[in-house]
C-alpha cells in the first residue's frame, strides 16, 4: 500500500517549504565568525553529539521527512565538494524557501516564482563575477595598507625571523635576495590566509605551517601555489591542550604499549611495503567467496598438526625478513599475533592507514601496493623511510603511548595533529581545520576572492532593487513584466538581508537582528545616493570600506568565489525542487499500522 | 504433527467500479498521474515507509515502478503502461491519464459500459486511420536532412521534465548533446543490415551542467593503480583486448557441498590456473585485460608488471557495450585458453577528466556507433532524473529514424484530434450508431466522453490555474496564464507553436460546448514551425494502450481475491 501526503494546498500552504524553513533555522547560529556549539541529545538521553556546523547538525539529526533527506543530501554533497559554505547554503535554502512561500501566499503561480527567482539568481551571480577581486590586486592593496610585516599569524612571522638567522643561509647577497623573495611569497600566502581565515586563526596557522613544511620538503621556491591539500592528513590527539596542535612532516602513528621504548631500534633508512586490505590469514580480496558448503576432511588423525595460521605467519615473516622490510602499512586490520612477532624482528606494522596516505607513500617510496603478503617481491618494496619518535602522550600513566612520525624522503605528506583535552571538541576542531585548509586551497585555485562579511550580499540587494525598478524590456517573451517579478525579487532581497543581519548579529555587532537590519537599510540608502557608479568591476575598496564602517571593525574577511556561487545555486535548486513538489508518496506501508491512521490521506 | 489451517474463502467484489473505495483510488491515481504531466508538472517525492532514499520525479517509468497500486485494476493499468514505456520510451503518462479519464467519464455518467467500450473501439479506429493518413494535420514530417526537427523533438523531451532542474540555456545544451550522441550511434558504413549503436550515459554529480560532453567510444572508471605514464609507455594503437565475463577472483564458484582433503590447497591450484590464462594473454600480446567481475590481485599484479592495462568489475551492461564496440567475445571460463578470434581491438586509450571523475577512454577502431554521454549536474536527485530523461529522448530519436514523423506537442494534437473526432461523430452519428447497435443518443454520449478524455489530457498540461483554450479554426491548444486577464488579443501562438494568432480567430474554453467545426489544416506559410514535438510512434501506441486498457477495466465484472 502506498500513501500520498499532499505537500501543497490551494492557498499559500506548502508543507515542504515550511519544513525546509524549519529545518534550516537551527543552523542560523553557525553563521559568522563566532560560532556557537549545539548539543544534540537523543530521546533516551544516551547518545549525544556536539556540533558546530550545518552539515554535522544534519548528519546527527534523525530526518524522517523527504525534504529533510533532500536537504541533507544537498548539504553533504556540497560539503564533500568544497568542505565549506554549508552555512550559507542552509541559510539561503531556508530564507529563499520562505520567500517562495510568501509568494505562494500572495497568489503568484509557481512558474512565475521560478522565473522570478532564476532572474534574481542571475543578478546575484553577475554581482559575484563583477565584485570578485584577483589575488594580485588584493596583495597590492595589502602592501599599500601595511608596509610592516603583517600581524595576526604570529607563528608565520616568528618562523620567518628564525629563517633569516639560520646558518644554512650563511653567505651574502645572492642567497639573501632569494631568501627575501621566498619570504615575500611566504608572507603573501600568509596574507591570503588571513583574508580567508574567518576568525579561525589557530586553525589557519596550522594550515600555513603545513604548507611551509610541504614547500620545505619539496625544496621548491614557488611558494605561491605550494599548498597541496591532497598531501595533508589529520590526526586527533585527545589529552594535551589545544596549543599542542601542530603540523609534522610525514605520517603520525600512535604506538600504544611497551613497544614505545623500543622505537630506537628502528633507526636509519628503512624499507617499506604497502598492503591493501587486512593482514591476516583469513583475509581474501573483495569479490572472493567460497561456497558455504565447503568442508575440509582428513584421513589421518593429526592432532599435533600446526595450524594454518602459524604456517602462514612463518611465511609472511620469512618474506618480510628476506626483503629487509622495516615498515608495513596496512589499510585494514592486522593480525595481532603477527604484529607482535613482527615487532620482535624489528618490523613496524601500522594498520588502518587511509588509502590516500598509502597512495602518497607509494608515489614517494616507489613501493607497489599489493593485496596479499604472498605477492610481495623486490619490485614492491619502497625505500627511504624514517621512523622518529615525536612525543610521549597518554591519558593516564598506565596507558602511556608514544606518537612517532613516519616520513619518506620525497613525500610531501604533512600530518596536522589536532589536540584538545575535551574529546568531544576534537571533531569540530578537525572540521574547522579542514574548512580553513580548503578555503585557502580554493582561494589559490580560483585566483580571486569575494569581499565577505555581507558586502557581496548587500551589493546583490542593491542590484536586485535596481532590477525591480528597471524597465520592462528585459522580459524574454515580449510581454510586459508582471507585478509578480517585483514581489519575487523582494522576497529574495529579504532573504539576503536576513542573512547579513544574522551574520552581524552573530558576530556581536548588534544586539538584535532588527537593529542590524535597520542599520543596513540606512547604509544602503546612503550609498545609493553617494556612490552612483558603484558596482563597477575592479578594485572598489572604498565602497567596501563604507560597508565595513557600518559593520564596525570586523577586520577584512573574504569568501571563496566558487564556493559561494555554488552554495547559492544549490540552495535555489533545493527550493525549486521542493516548490514544484505537490505530494510525498510513501510506499510499502502497512495499512493496519496505527502510524498511518490519519484522516484525509490518499491511499493508492 | 502438522497443524491444520482453515483456509478462508476468496473475496469477490461485484462490479468493482461501482465501489466507492475503488473509485476513490482511481481518482487519486488520476490526480497523481495528471499532475506529473508536462513541463510545468508538479513533482512527486517518492520514498519507502522505512525511510529509504527519496527520489523526486515526474517521470512515468520511475513513478509507476516505485509506487505499486493496491487495487488490482490499477495494477493492470500500471503494468500495461510500464510495458508501453519499455517499448516506446515516451508518452506513458499520456496513456495513463487518457486511460483513467476514459474510465472516469463512463463511470461518472453511469452509462452502459459495454456500449461505451464498443464506441471507444470504433473511435480509436477512426483516430488511427486519421493519424496514419497523409492529410492528417496533427503531425509533421521530420526532415532527417537537417537537425532542426530532431532538435525540437529532443528539446521537447528534455524540457518536459522539470525535475531535471535545467535552465533554458542548459536545456538547449543538453538537447544538442543528445542529438550529437544520437548521430554518433548511426553507423556510417552501408552494410546490408544496419544496426543502431548505443549511447552509454555516465552521470557525474557535483559538476556544472555545462561540463557535460559526448565522447566517441566508451569511458570506464580508471583503475586505481593506473597512471597516465603507463598509457604513454604503450606506444601507438590499435591495441588488442581480452575480455572475460567469468569471475577471475580465484574462488570456487561451484554450488553445493564439497569436501576437500586437507593436503590439497584449492585456492593455490585455482590461482595457478588463472596465472596460466594471464601468461597466454601476455603471449598473445594483448594490451587490455577487461573482466566483468573481480580479478584476483595476484593476476592483476602479474599482468600489470607486463605492461597490460587491467580493468575489473565492468558490470554486465558495460560488458555488452565493450563486446559490440571492440568485437571481442567475452570468455565465460578461465579453464580454456582464449581463442585467437575472441580478442577485440581498440584504436586508442587515454585518460579523460570528467569534472572530478577520472575515466579511461576507449576509442573504437572503425565504425564507432557507440558513444558515451557524460552528464554533469549539481544535485543528485536532479542528475537521476536527467539520466532517465536522456535515455527516454534517445529512444524517441531512434524511433523517429524508423518513422520520420512527429506529432504536435503541448496538447495541440489532443485538442485537434478531439475536435476532429467530435466533428466526425456528429456528422455520422446515425450511421455509426446503427453499426454499433445502439441509439444515436448513446453513441453521442459515449463519443463525447471519448473527446472529453482527450481534452482532459491536454488540460492536464496546465497546473497553475491557467485557462486552456481551443481555437475554432485549427483545433489547437492555447493557454492563458491565470494571473492575466482573459484577453484573446494577448494570445500570440498556440502551445505547439505552429499557429500564430491572427484576426478573425475564435476561441472556446476547453471542455465547454462549442459550435461544430472541422479543424482546418494549418496555414501554408513556411515561417511558422512547430517547436514542441512528440514522438509519433510512442504517442500513437499510447493512444491504443489507453483505449484498450480502459475497455478492459470497464469490462471487468468481478474481482476475486484469494485472501490466504
Amino acid at each position: 500500500m502506498s500513501r500520498v501526503v499532499p505537500s501543497s494546498s490551494s492557498r499559500g500552504q506548502h508543507v515542504g517549504l515550511q519544513q525546509l524553513a524549519a529545518l534550516t533555522t537551527a543552523a542560523h547560529a553557525f553563521l559568522g565568525p563566532s560560532k556557537r556549539y549545539k548539543f544534540i541529545v537523543d530521546d533516551g538521553g544516551r547518545d549525544s553529539a556536539l556540533v558546530c556546523s550545518g552539515f554535522r547538525l544534519l548528519e546527527n539529526l534523525d530526518l524522517t521527512c523527504s525534504v529533510g533527506q533532500l536537504l541533507n543530501e544537498a548539504v553533504q554533497a556540497h560539503q564533500r565538494a568544497f568542505r565549506s559554505g554549508t552555512g550559507s547554503l542552509l541559510f539561503l535554502a531556508g530564507a529563499w524557501g520562505k520567500a517562495a512561500l510568501e509568494c505562494l501566499r500572495q497568489g503568484i503561480a509557481v512558474p512565475h516564482i521560478l522565473a522570478g527567482m532564476s532572474e534574481g539568481l542571475d543578478v546575484c551571480l553577475q554581482v559575484c563575477r563583477e565584485r570578485a577581486l584577483s589575488l594580485e590586486d588584493l596583495l597590492k592593496a595589502g602592501q599599500r595598507d601595511s608596509p610592516q610585516p603583517r600581524p595576526r599569524l604570529l607563528s608565520a612571522t616568528s618562523r620567518k625571523i628564525k629563517l633569516t638567522h639560520s646558518r644554512h643561509f650563511g653567505s651574502v647577497e645572492t642567497q639573501n635576495s632569494a631568501l627575501q623573495q621566498k619570504c615575500l611569497q611566504d608572507a603573501d600566502l600568509s596574507y591570503v590566509a588571513t583574508l580567508v581565515s574567518h576568525g579561525c586563526n589557530d586553525a589557519m596557522s596550522l594550515v600555513l605551517e603545513a604548507g611551509r613544511i610541504q614547500s620545505a620538503m619539496s625544496g621548491k621556491c614557488d611558494t605561491f601555489h605550494s599548498f597541496d591539500i591532497d598531501k595533508v592528513a589529520t590526526c586527533v590527539l585527545p589529552g594535551p591542550s589545544e596549543e599542542h596542535s601542530c603540523a609534522l612532516p610525514g605520517y603520525v602513528v600512535h604506538l600504544t604499549d611497551e613497544r614505545a621504548f623500543l622505537i630506537e631500534r628502528l633507526a636509519g633508512r628503512l624499507q617499506i611495503v604497502l598492503l591493501n586490505g587486512d593482514l591476516s590469514e583469513s583475509y581474501r580480496h573483495v569479490g572472493f567467496c567460497n561456497p558455504p558448503g565447503l568442508r575440509y576432511v582428513s584421513d589421518a588423525l593429526d592432532v599435533h598438526r600446526v595450524g594454518g595460521e602459524e604456517e602462514w605467519m612463518d611465511g609472511v615473516l620469512g618474506t618480510l625478513a628476506k626483503l629487509g622490510v622495516g615498515v608495513v602499512f596496512v589499510t585494514g586490520a592486522a593480525c595481532r599475533k603477527l604484529t607482535d612477532r613482527c615487532w620482535r624482528c624489528d618490523i613496524l606494522v601500522v594498520e588502518r592507514v587511509r588509502p590516500a596516505v598509502l597512495r602518497d607513500f607509494a608515489g614517494a617510496t616507489g613501493a607497489v601496493p599489493v593485496a596479499y603478503a604472498s605477492q610481495l617481491s623486490k619490485r614492491c618494496v619502497g625505500s627511504g623511510v624514517r621512523v622518529r619518535p615525536w612525543r610521549r602522550c597518554g591519558a593516564s600513566p598506565r596507558a602511556e603511548s608514544l606518537a612517532v612520525t613516519v616520513t619518506a624522503e620525497r613525500a610531501a605528506l604533512v600530518t596536522v595533529v589536532i589536540a584538545s583535552p575535551v574529546r568531544s571538541k576534537l571533531q569540530a576542531l578537525e572540521d574547522r581545520f579542514w574548512g580553513c585548509a580548503h578555503r585557502l586551497h580554493h582561494a589559490l585555485e580560483d585566483g580571486k576572492l569575494l569581499p565577505g562579511g555581507g558586502v557581496v550580499e548587500l551589493q546583490c540587494v542593491r542590484q536586485l532593487r535596481e532590477r525591480m525598478k528597471g524597465p520592462a524590456e528585459q522580459t524574454k517573451c515580449g510581454r510586459p513584466k508582471g507585478p509578480y517579478v517585483a514581489i519575487v525579487l523582494q522576497g529574495m532581497i529579504n532573504g539576503l538581508m536576513d542573512y547579513v543581519s544574522t551574520v552581524m548579529c552573530n558576530s556581536g555587532l548588534f544586539s538584535s537582528k532588527a537593529d542590524a537590519w535597520a542599520a543596513i537599510n540606512n547604509q544602503l540608502k546612503e550609498t545609493d545616493v553617494t556612490s552612483v557608479g558603484a558596482g563597477v568591476a575592479g578594485l572598489d575598496l572604498s565602497d567596501q570600506a563604507e560597508c565595513e564602517s557600518a559593520a564596525g571593525e570586523t577586520g577584512r574577511a573574504y569568501d571563496n568565489t566558487s564556493v559561494k556561487v555554488e552554495a547559492w545555486r544549490r540552495a535555489l535548486d533545493l527550493v525549486f525542487l521542493v516548490l514544484q513538489t505537490d505530494a510525498e508518496i510513501i510506499t510499502g506501508i502497512d495499512i493496519e499500522d496505527r502510524k498511518w491512521q490519519h484522516d484525509g490521506l490518499m491511499f493508492l | 504433527m502438522s497443524r491444520v489451517c482453515k483456509r478462508s474463502g476468496p473475496a469477490c467484489t461485484d462490479r468493482p467500479l461501482s465501489d466507492r473505495a475503488v473509485r476513490a483510488k482511481f481518482d487519486a491515481w488520476r490526480h497523481v498521474v495528471a499532475s506529473c504531466l508536462g513541463p510545468r508538472a508538479r513533482l512527486k517525492q517518492v520514498r519507502n515507509g522505512v525511510g529509504g532514499r527519496v527520489s523526486t520525479t515526474s517521470t512515468c517509468s520511475v513513478l509507476l515502478a516505485a509506487v505499486p497500486p493496491s487495487e488490482p485494476l490499477l495494477k493492470l493499468l500500471t503494468a500495461c503502461v510500464l510495458q508501453h514505456v519499455q517499448r516506446f520510451g515516451d508518452a506513458g503518462l499520456f496513456a495513463a491519464v487518457l486511460g483513467l479519464s476514459l474510465v472516469d467519464q463512463v463511470t461518472r455518467r453511469g452509462s452502459d459500459s459495454s456500449t461505451a467500450v464498443r464506441v471507444h473501439q470504433r473511435l480509436l479506429e477512426l483516430c488511427d486511420l486519421y493519424l496514419t493518413s497523409a492529410d492528417c494535420c496533427a503531425k509533421v514530417e521530420v526532415d532527417l536532412g537537417s537537425c532542426r526537427s530532431l532538435l525540437a523533438l529532443a528539446h521537447s523531451g528534455v524540457s518536459s521534465k522539470p525535475a531535471c532542474g535545467l535552465d533554458p540555456a542548459e536545456t538547449q545544451q543538453v538537447s544538442a548533446l543528445l542529438l550529437k550522441a544520437f548521430l554518433q550511434t548511426i553507423p556510417c558504413g552501408s552494410t546490408d543490415t544496419v544496426r543502431l549503436g548505443e549511447t552509454v550515459v555516465v552521470g557525474v554529480e557535483g559538476e556544472a551542467v555545462e561540463n557535460s560532453a559526448v565522447f566517441p567510444g566508451l569511458l570506464l572508471d580508471v583503475p586505481e593503480m593506473l597512471h597516465s605514464g603507463d598509457l604513454e609507455r604503450l606506444g601507438p594503437g590499435p591495441y588488442k583486448l581480452a575480455l572475460f565475463s567469468a569471475s577471475l577472483s580465484g574462488d570456487l564458484s561451484e554450488r553445493g557441498n564439497m569436501e576437500i582433503h586437507t593436503g590439497t590447497d584449492p585456492e593455490a591450484a585455482l590461482l595457478e590456473k588463472l596465472l596460466k590464462v594471464g601468461e597466454q594473454v601476455v603471449r598473445d600480446c594483448a594490451t587490455l585485460f577487461l573482466c566483468q567481475k573481480v580479478i584476483h590481485p595476484v593476476l592483476q599484479q602479474y599482468l600489470r608488471e607486463r605492461g597490460v592495462v587491467v580493468v575489473e568489475r565492468l558490470g554486465i551492461a558495460m560488458l555488452e557495450q565493450v563486446t559490440s564496440m571492440t568485437g571481442a567475445q567475452a570468455a565465460a571460463t578461465s579453464h580454456t585458453p582464449v581463442p585467437a578470434e575472441a580478442f577485440g581491438w581498440v584504436e586508442a586509450l587515454s585518460i579523460q577528466l570528467c569534472g572530478t571523475r577520472k575515466m579511461l577512454h576507449l576509442q573504437p577502431t572503425a565504425n564507432p556507433a557507440v558513444c558515451t554521454l557524460v552528464l554533469c549536474h549539481r544535485n543528485e536527485s536532479m542528475l537521476d532524473e536527467l539520466k532517465v530523461t536522456c535515455k527516454r529522448v534517445q529512444h524517441v530519436l531512434q524511433l523517429a529514424l524508423k518513422d520520420p514523423v512527429a506529432l504536435l506537442g503541448g496538447g495541440c494534437m489532443e485538442t485537434h484530434l478531439s475536435a476532429y473526432i467530435r466533428h466526425l461523430s456528429r456528422r455520422d452519428a446515425a450511421e455509426m450508431a446503427s453499426d454499433l447497435d445502439c441509439s444515436p443518443q448513446e453513441f453521442l454520449l459515449a463519443a463525447d466522453g471519448f473527446c472529453r478524455s482527450l481534452e482532459a489530457a491536454a488540460q492536464a498540461l496546465e497546473h497553475d490555474g491557467g485557462l486552456v483554450l481551443m481555437d475554432l479554426n485549427y483545433g489547437h491548444c492555447w493557454v492563458c496564464p491565470a494571473d492575466e486577464e482573459l484577453d484573446t488579443s494577448t494570445l500570440l501562438s498556440c502551445s505547439c507553436g505552429l499557429i500564430n494568432s491572427s484576426a478573425g480567430m475564435e476561441w472556446t474554453t476547453l471542455g465547454s460546448t462549442h459550435p461544430d467545426f472541422c479543424p482546418r489544416p494549418p496555414p501554408g506559410d513556411s515561417t511558422a514551425r512547430a517547436c514542441v514535438l512528440d514522438s509519433f510512434p510512442a504517442k500513437r501506441n499510447a493512444l491504443n494502450v489507453a483505449v484498450e486498457i480502459a475497455s478492459l477495466i470497464l469490462d471487468v465484472k468481478y474481482v476475486i481475491r484469494d485472501l490466504n
